[in-house]
């Protein structure tokens, strides 16, 4: 398929070379660095004539032959100005400078960093690292999913928790990709810390609305994270020193400006930090270890002006264990190649190989049983994407994927005496395939529109069992009927989607707009996880014949305003989202270890909707920005809270945010950043009864999800002192102090109701905090 | 695998100075249901099946006891009748004769309870599996300050239980264990158990945490010459199921940060007839394995 998209799409591009237009077409790279930037905009000046670099950094722009004036900006940096005589198709390299590091120039900009009034995109926020870095973080340690928690229409279940909820949706809807590989768990220490080094990430962008159609599988949000690729001009090292892990990166070019690398490791040690508290709480948990570590790897190769190779690679462990152990992590490995063909349609292949696996081993040192336990899930894909710049007023997108997927739901041993037995699940095998197409277009100067249609397929294969189940009464697990074997290859159950994707915007002067998008998205893969926070060991499971793909279908509309030259970036935006299929699951469901585990789930509708206001300040001295959402999400689920529609466990509907900074100087720097957020819902008991000695509450309204948990609110402040720089020298230096919870609340997770563990017949309501001190932080901060 | 979670979260709370409290919480009381507690067994031992009703959550007694029902077990296979004696105080009971070793209860036999009150009638079954037999009670002690001997010190001791799971077939298991006659009553210690150990083990050893952590607590182990008793009650599956249920639920505020969705307990009561209250509760008849070992 991949093959006859490529032969048309050459020719539409050789057809459309010719003619009265010339392109100018090319790269905007940061010029200290070499890296590629994302997004910067490329704009003949006095027309609305431009485009925006795309995630390599590569443009393409179609003008009439003659002259004209370029202007290439990007924010917090200096814009450069090129006059251009289009007699030819002409390819150029941009670099530009950040504004920072121009000590004594004055850089008066004339043009607008306007991407949120001028760009076709909604839902999205992109964060580059150096806005991150700039939020006071837990223990002072730089986090990008951290961050994205502060953003507008995004919730958690609380502290801790791992990944976050975009618009209503679960934690496993979100498409998180590094360098395009999908990343299963984005979390070490459960939730406390993102798998992204800082030190390695470039640039972050989340979708959550309005979500363009080369992106698919998941139905609420893209985080896409880029890597960078490495200093292309001089060796670089940077560090950091924590309270919780230490940090190192080096990167540098291993041909000047044409290849470079980056390596970028992390390791915690809080498990040496923590011996002696743990030790003395439970003398069991003396020889606990917990540990993480992670290692992030780039190449990259530029051949010529017409091919560019990226080798990138992840690999981490989260490590825990006393008596019996567990780990987890990803690895991924991605490939890319792009390549130009003509001057207008650029094309980048990925290859990625994918594994998340977790491990569990228990031995029992006494006798001579053992028992270990292994889950994982590989996925190997390839996925041509090309871009199309046709003209100045289209841009198309179009490509394809293929994922092949084994999952390995738990294989386990157990060994007493001489006797092993495996006790494991079989594999469980699947190829998600997606074609697509989208074309952006400019109607006329002020309106726009991207179209967009992606048609997945989804293949639930052998080797391996289908299951049937006899129908039951809902909330019971259903009974097991019988089942068929499935040779290798051999098709059990498939579905296929239509996703259509559209987005509108309407420029109502030069500072403001509105926009508006639909999408329809389909996700074949579900993590089951009946838990507060997913954990871990949950398990991923492909669609099956008993287990639908979960489809969405959001409607989003926003307004976007910026004031002041662009100083403040404004926007509100409401969406309604619905939901089918959503997984949940029966009471006391068995989900692990289970291969009936099908039978234990239930599907049902889901719906949400909000608003969401966002003001940032992106110049000045006082900078960071305010969000404040309004949101609801419910479910429907035949045979959970007596069919009624009940809150979801992620539903808070307010949710304010303000992130602050101020630079005092070059060297100093302060930020604050105070959240507030409505409670999680929460089932509590009504009554109490006793049997066989045991006191337990009891829900008589079997209402799920009809209390809430106290609202939620907390201060974090950060200093940021960066140390004289020596100018003989290249090393520089800073430190930062942070301080989070600053008015030491003690913010419930959630209320747990429980008999007293000394008087059994004393029943009590429990707050469970995750964090309830202040937590002080130092970091120190290098490179040279 | 909820042992995990909890491990999970006791570490997630450790690193980072988690912590609980008790708060007050304002929750409107439900209404009242009527609770049926009938776990007999074919020991001929007096066997109780116990009435009560629920009582608001906050209320910090026992609840209250529910008088003048009348309470009957059917034995559908062998068309017998026992009618249950209250004893006034909410317990309805039934005393073998002396003498007579015919318990009322006999493997493979399917039993229904009946309960009415107030005009409202209340039903349940239960089939009797077979149970497995207690090989042999292992004692494991902590190691003795130097200067003392293994009776006269604070040496805690640990039972560890040798019993196999019977072949063929799934079955499911309730350990019960006692310490000098007191049942261990915390919710930690509701060991049920499928097979030796889950998925894959029939017919093995019984193995830890069922056969070792289950049975005791480390805050109220055996001293020497305690006595402690091991009883496996056979069990049909859906009381397996609602014991981990029952366990997970009462335990669930130690799964912190992976805790289940609080949900209701599952009960095998259905009301048959009538309008009066609505009925929660659980009805298991089981075999009885037993075993009564010395710590020394």
């Amino acid at each position: 398929m991949g093959k006859a998209f490529l032969s048309v799409c050459l020719l539409l591009a050789v057809i459309t070379t010719k003619g009265q237009n010339f392109s100018i077409s090319g790269y905007v790279k940061d010029s200290a660095d070499g890296e590629a930037m994302i997004g910067a905009s490329v704009i003949e000046r006095g027309t609305t004539n431009g485009v925006t670099s795309n995630v390599y950094g590569f443009f393409s722009l179609s003008l009439p032959a003659g002259k004209h004036t370029l202007v290439i900006s990007y924010i917090g940096y200096v814009n450069k100005v090129l006059e251009v005589d289009l007699v030819k198709n002409i390819q150029i390299k941009f670099e530009l400078k950040e504004e920072g590091k121009l000590l004594n120039e004055v850089v008066v900009s004339s043009e607008r960093q306007d991407q949120n009034v001028k760009s076709m995109e909604m839902g999205t926020v992109k964060l580059d690292i150096k806005q991150i870095s700039k939020i006071p973080a837990l223990l002072g340690e730089v986090d990008v999913i951290r961050a994205i928690q502060m953003l507008p229409g995004i919730t958690t279940v609380g502290e801790g928790a791992s990944g976050y909820n975009a618009r209503g949706g679960n934690v496993d809807q979100n498409l998180i990709l590094l360098d395009e590989a999908p990343v299963y768990n984005s979390s070490h220490l459960f939730g406390f810390f993102s798998v992204f080094n800082p030190d390695a990430v470039k640039d972050v962008k989340l979708i959550k609305g309005g979500i363009p159609s080369q992106y698919g599988g998941r139905l609420s949000s893209v985080l896409d994270v880029r890597m960078k690729d490495g200093n292309n001009k001089k060796l670089e090292i940077n560090g950091g020193i924590g309270t919780i892990f230490s940090r190192l990166s080096i990167e540098g070019p291993i041909i000047k400006n044409k290849m470079s690398f980056i390596i970028a490791a992390r390791r915690s040690y809080i498990d040496v930090l923590a011996k002696p508290i743990l030790k003395a709480r439970n003398p069991g948990l003396a020889n606990a270890q917990f540990y993480f570590y992670d290692l992030t790897a780039k190449v990259n190769y530029q051949i010529n002006s017409k091919n560019s190779v990226f080798a990138s690679g992840y690999f981490g462990r989260d490590v825990f264990g006393a008596g019996f152990g567990f780990n987890w992590g990803n690895a991924t490995t991605s490939l890319r190649w792009n390549h130009i063909f003509g001057d207008k349609l650029f094309l980048n292949t990925t290859a990625f190989y994918s594994n998340y696996v977790y491990n569990l081993s228990f031995s029992n040192a006494g006798t001579s049983q053992s028992f270990n336990w292994t889950s994982n899930i590989i996925n190997y894909s390839i996925k041509p994407d090309f871009t199309w710049f046709i003209n100045k007023n289209n841009t198309a997108h179009f490509g394809g994927q293929s994922i092949l997927m084994q999952f390995q739901p738990g294989t386990a041993t157990v060994v007493q005496d001489s006797l092993t037995r495996s006790i494991g699940l079989p594999y469980k095998y699947a190829v998600e395939s997606a074609l697509y197409f989208g074309d952006e277009i400019k109607v006329t100067n002020r309106f726009s529109t991207e179209l967009g249609l992606r048609y997945s397929l989804f293949d639930y294969m052998g080797s391996g069992n289908k299951f049937n189940f006899y129908d039951t009464v809902p909330n019971n697990p259903k009974r097991f009927k019988d089942s068929t074997h499935y040779n290798m290859f051999q098709v059990i159950q498939q579905y296929g989607n239509w996703e259509p994707r559209a987005s509108v915007k309407y420029e109502l002067t030069d500072n403001s707009s509105i926009k508006a998008s639909y999408n329809r998205t389909a996700q074949y893969l579900h993590l089951v996880s009946n838990t507060a926070a997913a954990s871990p060991l949950d398990l991923w499971t492909p669609s099956t014949n008993n287990i639908k793909p979960q489809l969405a279908d959001q409607v989003a509309l926003g307004y976007f305003r910026n004031f002041k030259d662009n100083m403040f970036v404004t926007s509100c935006e409401v969406y309604y989202k619905k939901i089918q299929n959503l997984l949940d699951y029966v009471d006391n469901a068995q989900l692990l270890l289970n291969k009936l585990y099908e039978g234990q789930l239930l599907q049902g509708v889901g719906r949400a909707y909000g608003a969401e206001f966002f003001v940032r300040k992106q110049r000045g001295k006082l900078n960071g920005w305010v969000s404040y959402t309004y949101s609801r999400t419910f479910r429907q689920v035949i045979g959970l809270s007596n069919n009624f529609w009940f809150p979801s466990k992620y539903d808070r509907p307010h949710n304010l945010n303000i992130i602050l900074n101020y630079d005092f100087s070059k060297r100093l720097s302060v930020s604050a950043n105070w959240v507030f957020i409505s409670g999680t819902p929460n089932t509590f008991p009504d009554v109490r009864f006793q049997l066989q000695g045991y006191v337990q509450g009891y829900s008589t309204s079997n209402l799920r999800n009809n209390f809430r948990n106290t609202p939620y609110n907390r201060l974090d402040l950060s200093v940021t002192y960066n140390f004289k720089k020596n100018e003989t020298r290249r090393w520089q230096s800073s430190i930062v102090f942070s301080v989070y919870n600053a008015y030491n609340r003690r913010n419930a997770f959630a209320i747990y109701f429980q008999s007293n563990n000394d008087i059994p017949l004393q029943t009590e309501a429990v707050r469970y905090s995750i964090i309830g001190s202040i937590v002080p932080g130092v970091t120190y901060n290098f490179k040279f | 695998m909820k042992m995990c979670r909890i491990f999970l979260s006791v570490l997630a709370g450790y690193f980072l100075v988690s912590c609980t409290d008790v708060v007050q919480v304002d929750v409107p009381t439900g209404a009242t249901l009527v609770v049926v507690d009938a776990f007999i067994n074919n020991k001929l031992d007096t066997q109780v099946v116990r009435l009560t009703t629920t009582a608001p959550y906050f209320s910090n007694a026992p609840t209250p006891p529910l008088l003048g029902a009348s309470v009957v077990l059917n034995d559908l296979t062998a068309n017998r009748a026992f009618a249950f004696q209250p004893d006034g105080n909410g317990n309805y009971l039934y005393t073998t004769a002396e003498g007579n070793f015919d318990s009322l209860a006999r493997i493979g036999h399917k039993y229904q309870l009946n309960v009415s009150y107030n005009g409202t009638s209340y039903t349940s079954f239960s089939t009797l599996n077979r149970t497995t037999r207690v090989k042999n009670i292992l004692w494991f002690h902590s190691l003795r300050p130097a200067g003392f001997s293994k009776n006269q010190d604070t040496t805690k001791w640990f039972p560890y239980l040798i019993a196999n799971d019977t072949a063929g077939g799934i079955d499911y298991y309730w350990i019960k264990s006692f310490k000098n006659g007191v049942f261990y009553g915390s919710a930690r210690n509701i060991n049920v158990v499928q097979d030796a150990g889950g998925v894959g083990t029939d017919g093995l050893q019984f193995i830890p945490p069922v056969a070792f952590f289950g049975l005791t607590s480390n805050s109220d182990p055996l001293y020497y010459l305690d006595v402690f008793k091991v009883e496996i009650h056979s069990i049909d599956p859906e009381t397996f199921y609602f014991f981990t249920q029952l366990r997970a639920q009462m335990l669930n505020a130690q799964n912190g940060l992976f805790a289940l969705t609080p949900q209701n307990v599952k009960s095998n009561i259905q009301v048959v007839s009538g309008s009066g209250m609505g009925a929660i509760g659980w009805f298991n008849m089981a075999a009885v394995a037993t075993m009564t070992a010395v710590a020394k």
